[in-house]
């Protein structure tokens, strides 16, 4: 998730309202792997699937049900001096 | 500092990255595995001794969830939604492959096996058609020189 996001970033995320929308970050389960969670952003929202996409080239999920979304992304808290809303 | 950092430390980690994203897919590499088990059953059948026969089980299982593996790599990671356009039993090639796998795995039924080749053969077809020989590997030297 370069540049957004940097390994070892501490993020807050709250429950989805509704279905999310085109970029945003959102956590979701891996499609294939049930323990694995990951925060992508939104490429593209159809009907009861969400694609999601890293922002570096080449990180995409495809398509996954919209169920596995867990969360919304909303805010950075650590490192402190990156702190800030995504 | 630390006891607050401490305090603050997220109860989850999450992933940015599912795979490496190195871009290489072939269906060569569950055909193989496909084929391990279809010759291990040949061999379990020819053999009498039980200790081999126990090793071939062991070994199949292990080959059927490598093929299952790289099927699954390949529906998630290299086919994108746009390929359903142009293969619109893409879904159920890769479901009936995947389940093919388990049936391999608790079998020594070759002509199990031999349905899961011809599944991958599907796969391998539909990977060819969307240019995934150019796209996703590395030329081999002969070809690129001739």
């Amino acid at each position: 998730m370069l540049p957004a996001l940097r390994d070892g970033d501490w993020l807050v995320y709250v429950p989805l309202r509704g279905p999310p929308r085109t970029g945003e970050v959102v956590i979701a389960r891996h499609p294939r792997d049930e323990k694995r969670w990951v925060v992508k952003r939104v490429a593209s929202v159809a009907d009861g699937s969400v694609t999601l996409a890293g922002d570096f080239p080449g990180h995409d999920t495809g398509p996954i049900p919209l169920e596995r979304i867990v969360g919304r992304a909303v805010f950075r808290y650590w490192p402190l001096r990156r702190i800030g809303f995504l | 500092m630390h006891a607050i950092r401490n305090l603050l430390r997220p109860a989850r980690t999450v992933y940015a990255h599912c795979d490496i994203p190195c871009g290489v897919y072939d269906p060569a590499q569950a055909r193989i595995e496909a084929e391990s088990c279809y010759k291990i059953m040949e061999k379990y059948h020819a053999s009498s001794d039980e200790v081999f026969r126990q090793r071939c089980i062991l070994v199949k299982e292990e080959r059927a969830e490598l093929t299952k593996h790289h099927l699954d790599v390949l529906w998630h990671d290299y086919f994108k939604p746009e390929h359903k356009e142009k293969f619109p039993n893409i879904h159920e090639v890769f479901w009936q492959a995947a389940k093919q796998c388990s049936k391999v795995k608790h079998t020594v039924d070759q002509k199990e096996a031999q349905k899961l080749l011809d599944l991958i053969d599907q796969v391998d077809d539909m990977w060819r058609k969307s240019g995934g020989p150019q796209t996703t590997r590395i030329a081999k030297q002969a070809a690129a020189l001739a």
